[in-house]
């Protein structure tokens, strides 16, 4: 066992090198560059983003459980304002339904063949092509709380960007570091998607300029940059993917370690948050939480836990102010 | 074409100002199934908030996954604060603490 873990290591590291000669390292600083400028760009020019972000994620949220309602109304509908046509609707859902069924019996019989003949292609296309819905086998009361439940999410994650001036796709959580190898996949699943676009549409750009439509051609080299960008980020997620499967095993004893810490200092502030961010629908002040506290235990875990990350975003913030100086540094030197 | 679209839309990460690159994310992150492990292989890297709409819903949770599920909020919460949010309230903490000591003390008297 410890040969093949041997191997394994060796075969990463080698992974590793080739992910570096195609140029890893120095374009994720291209990267780390733009997403600085950004976060400036953002907080200068666009003090209120959030409140923007927050509206848009409303806006879809609302539109998404609307749909739902319209659907699941339908029916009640046609029987309260057009009873001689229930019928009809009855049998175009049920054809529907048996259209869609024997479709998806076709497309999983043509999915057999191919894993048959190469599994591969399957996992491939599942890993990065495959849709997935989110709202699968669930009711409609439930499909409603679970969007109301995303955009909730929705707004914390953006919020926890914008403190911390950091993708959460970039960087390494301290708390949850096993967190990142889902978004470096994720990430990964975007750009390929991407680069497969950028592969079927710069042939057909090529001809067209062959056959001499000029405005063809500032598309083309756009097109060329598009998908070199692409190949470099699918780089970069190898080797961050490569990296993260080397230090596994010692990052999830890091999260093990402060889940263990956390259930022991932060049971009864946990349970109180949960409890009244979980049963809103929308994201409740902590003031709001705070005169919720019904004990002095909660009390003091609460200030515990938010002391504690006072300290760790100052301590970021302070190294993103850091950066930032060295930078106006170099500026200043380069006059 | 294609890099116009890769701007605009929402699934920019790299480049570009993407609003809803956290939805997106976060549309990802928020499901068990969805989630992609290295191999191919479906894995649960992550508790995610979905399932707890799901899970409560069935009714089939053990305490340990309740507790994963009720940190996972908390945290996503708590790091969703400013810090100048998280000041104004340990500074209302500090205060509550100091009235139910009072309180405490006195009913002990």
């Amino acid at each position: 066992m410890n040969l093949e873990k041997n191997s394994e290591q060796i075969k990463n590291i080698k992974k590793l090198k080739i992910y570096e000669k195609l140029g890893a390292v120095n374009f994720q600083k291209i990267v780390f560059a733009v997403e600085k400028l950004k976060f400036k760009i953002i907080k200068t020019f666009l003090p209120n983003y959030i409140n923007f972000f927050d509206k848009q994620i409303n806006k879809k949220t609302k539109k998404e459980i609307k749909k739902i309602k319209k659907e699941a109304e339908k029916r009640d509908k046609i029987e309260k304002n057009h009873p001689m046509f229930l019928k009809c609707y009855d049998k175009y859902i049920s054809f529907k339904e048996k259209f869609n069924n024997k479709f998806t019996d076709k497309l999983t019989s043509i999915r057999n063949k191919i894993k048959a003949f190469n599994p591969r292609i399957i996992e491939f296309y599942d890993k990065y092509y495959k849709k997935v819905d989110l709202l699968k086998g669930l009711n409609n009361e439930q499909k409603v709380k679970k969007l109301k439940e995303l955009s909730k999410f929705a707004k914390m994650y953006i919020r926890e960007e914008m403190n911390y001036n950091k993708n959460k796709n970039y960087h390494l959580n301290k708390k949850r570091p096993t967190e990142i190898i889902f978004f470096l996949e994720w990430n990964k699943r975007v750009h390929v998607q991407s680069l497969t676009r950028n592969t079927l549409a710069i042939p057909i750009l090529i001809i067209l300029m062959i056959f001499g439509i000029s405005y063809i051609t500032p598309i083309l080299i756009l097109e060329l940059l598009n998908a070199i960008i692409n190949f470099e980020c699918i780089n970069i997620q190898n080797y961050n993917i490569t990296r993260y499967e080397i230090k596994e095993k010692a990052l999830k004893k890091i999260e093990e370690r402060t889940a263990n810490n956390y259930n022991k200092n932060y049971n009864e502030a946990s349970k109180l948050i949960f409890e009244n961010v979980y049963h809103n629908d929308e994201l409740i002040s902590i003031n709001e939480i705070i005169e919720k506290a019904t004990s002095i235990e909660q009390i003091q875990q609460l200030k515990n836990l938010l002391n504690e990350q006072l300290k760790s975003l100052t301590n970021e913030q302070s190294e993103f102010r850091q950066m930032k100086n060295n930078d106006n540094k170099k500026r200043y030197y380069k006059i | 074409m294609s890099i116009l679209t890769t701007f605009i839309t929402d699934k920019t990460t790299t480049l570009g100002v993407g609003t809803s690159t956290v939805l997106s994310v976060c549309d990802t992150t928020l499901n068990d199934e969805g989630q992609i492990d290295k191999k191919g292989q479906r894995v649960t890297t992550s508790i995610t908030a979905a399932t707890a709409i799901t899970a409560f819903g069935n009714g089939t949770l053990n305490e340990q996954r309740i507790n994963e599920i009720e940190k996972r909020y908390t945290e996503a919460y708590v790091e969703s604060l400013s810090d100048q949010e998280l000041e104004a309230a340990l500074e209302k903490l500090n205060l509550l603490e100091a009235q139910v000591s009072t309180k405490n003390n006195s009913k002990s008297i």
